[in-house]
C-alpha cells in the first residue's frame, strides 16, 4: 500500500475572487457601475434601492440583482418600479457569491445598463468574505439595530467603500446614537464616507443619489465603445 | 451558514484530486482557515466530517490549521499575528484582535496582511 501526500494549495475563497474579477471585467467593458448593497435584515437596503431607482431612473438605465434566501419578495417590490430585476435565490446560502452573479449577469443586457444594484442577503457577516465583481461596496445599517452594530461587525466595515447609517430619524426613539455609529465606522475605516440618511430627510437622500450619479458618470465615460 | 457550502466545495475538490491520482482511499485532509475570514473552524470541521462518509474520503482524518495574518507597520516593524491571540495560553476568539493593533515601535495602527484564505493545503491518499 502506497501512501502519498499531495500538496494542493487550492484556496476556495480566492477562487471566488477570481470569478469576481472576471465579472468586473465584463461590467467594465460595458461601462456599468456595479454596487453591492450589504446590510442586516430590516436595515433598509430594499427601500434605499427603491428610492435610488425612483430618483435616478430618468437619468440612468438601471438594473437590479436581488438576492434572497428563499422568497423573491424584495425582487417583486423593485420590479414594480419597472426596472430590470433578476431575483437570485441563494437557497441555503447566506450571501451572494461571484458564481451566482455571473449567472445572473447572463440574463441582463449589459449594453443597456448604466448602474447595476446588487442587493445582498441580509446579514453583516458572510457577504464580507465574498466579492461579486462590484465597483462599490456599500454597507447599510440602521439605528434600530442598536448603535453597537458597527463594532460588532468590524470586517464588513473595514472592507467597504461607503457606510450608510439609515433611519437616523428614529435614533432617539430607540436610544441609539447615529454619531456613535459614524465614529465607530471611521475608527475601523478612517477614510470611509459615512452618510446618515432617512427617507424623511430628502437632503440626506440627495447626498447619496449625487454620490452614485457622479460615479456612474465616470463609469460611462470609461465605457469602451 | 456558509461553512456547509464551502465544505461541499472542498470535498468536491478532494474527491476529484483523489480520482486523478487513482486513490483507493484518503487518509487525511488538511485545510487552512484564515483567522480574518468569517469561516468557523469547528463548523467547517463538522461539515467535512459529515460529508466524508459516502465517498473515497470515508474515514479520512480532518486537520484544520488556523492561518494567522502577519501584522505589519509602515515603520517596517512586523509581528506574527498569532502572538496577539493568546493571553495566558488562552486563545482570544475575536476577529477584532487584529484590527486595532498599535505598533510597539512607533505607535501607528498596524495592518494585517493575509488571514483571508480558506485553502485545501494537502491530502494524504492511499494508492
Ligand atoms: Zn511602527
Amino acid at each position: 500500500m502506497l501512501m502519498h501526500v499531495i500538496n494542493v494549495g487550492h484556496d476556495v475563497l480566492k477562487a471566488n475572487d477570481k470569478l469576481a474579477a472576471k465579472n468586473q471585467k465584463l461590467l467594465d467593458k460595458n461601462g456599468v457601475l456595479a454596487i453591492n448593497f450589504m446590510g442586516a435584515i430590516g436595515s433598509g437596503k430594499t427601500t434605499i434601492i427603491e428610492k435610488t431607482v425612483e430618483n435616478l431612473g430618468d437619468k440612468y438605465r438601471l438594473a437590479v440583482i436581488a438576492g434572497d434566501v428563499i422568497a423573491d419578495m424584495d425582487a417583486g417590490r423593485i420590479a414594480k418600479l419597472g426596472v430590470t430585476t433578476i431575483p437570485v435565490n441563494t437557497g441555503r446560502e447566506c450571501h451572494l457569491d461571484a458564481k451566482l452573479v455571473e449567472k445572473a449577469l447572463k440574463s441582463i443586457d449589459l449594453a443597456d445598463v448604466d448602474i447595476l444594484l446588487m442587493e445582498n442577503v441580509g446579514n453583516l457577516i458572510c457577504p464580507a468574505d465574498y466579492k461579486l465583481g462590484e465597483h462599490l461596496r456599500v454597507v447599510v445599517v440602521s439605528v434600530t439595530e442598536g448603535d453597537d452594530i458597527v463594532l460588532k461587525h468590524p470586517m464588513i466595515f473595514k472592507h467597504t467603500d461607503i457606510a450608510i447609517i439609515h433611519k437616523k430619524d428614529l435614533a432617539e426613539a430607540v436610544f441609539a446614537s447615529a454619531e456613535k455609529m459614524e465614529a465607530d465606522a471611521r475608527h475601523l475605516n478612517p477614510d470611509i464616507p459615512v452618510l446618515k440618511t432617512s427617507i424623511h430627510d430628502a437632503q440626506s437622500m440627495d447626498k447619496w443619489f449625487s454620490t452614485i450619479s457622479s460615479m456612474a458618470d465616470k463609469c460611462r465615460e470609461n465605457r469602451k465603445d | 451558514m456558509h461553512e456547509y457550502s464551502l465544505a461541499c466545495e472542498i470535498m468536491d475538490n478532494v474527491i476529484s484530486i483523489a480520482e486523478e491520482n487513482a486513490a483507493k482511499g484518503v487518509n487525511s485532509i488538511t485545510v487552512g482557515v484564515g483567522r480574518l475570514t468569517h469561516v468557523n473552524p469547528d463548523q467547517i470541521m463538522f461539515c467535512l466530517e459529515t460529508l466524508r462518509e459516502d465517498n473515497v474520503s470515508k474515514g479520512a482524518q480532518i486537520i484544520i490549521n488556523e492561518i494567522y495574518p502577519e501584522m505589519q507597520c509602515e515603520c517596517g516593524f512586523c509581528e506574527d499575528g498569532k502572538k496577539l491571540c493568546f493571553v495566558d495560553d488562552e486563545i482570544i476568539d475575536d476577529i477584532r484582535t487584529f484590527l486595532d493593533v498599535q505598533c510597539p515601535q512607533c505607535g501607528q495602527t498596524m495592518h494585517a496582511s493575509g488571514g483571508h484564505e480558506l485553502v485545501i493545503e494537502s491530502i494524504d491518499i492511499e494508492q
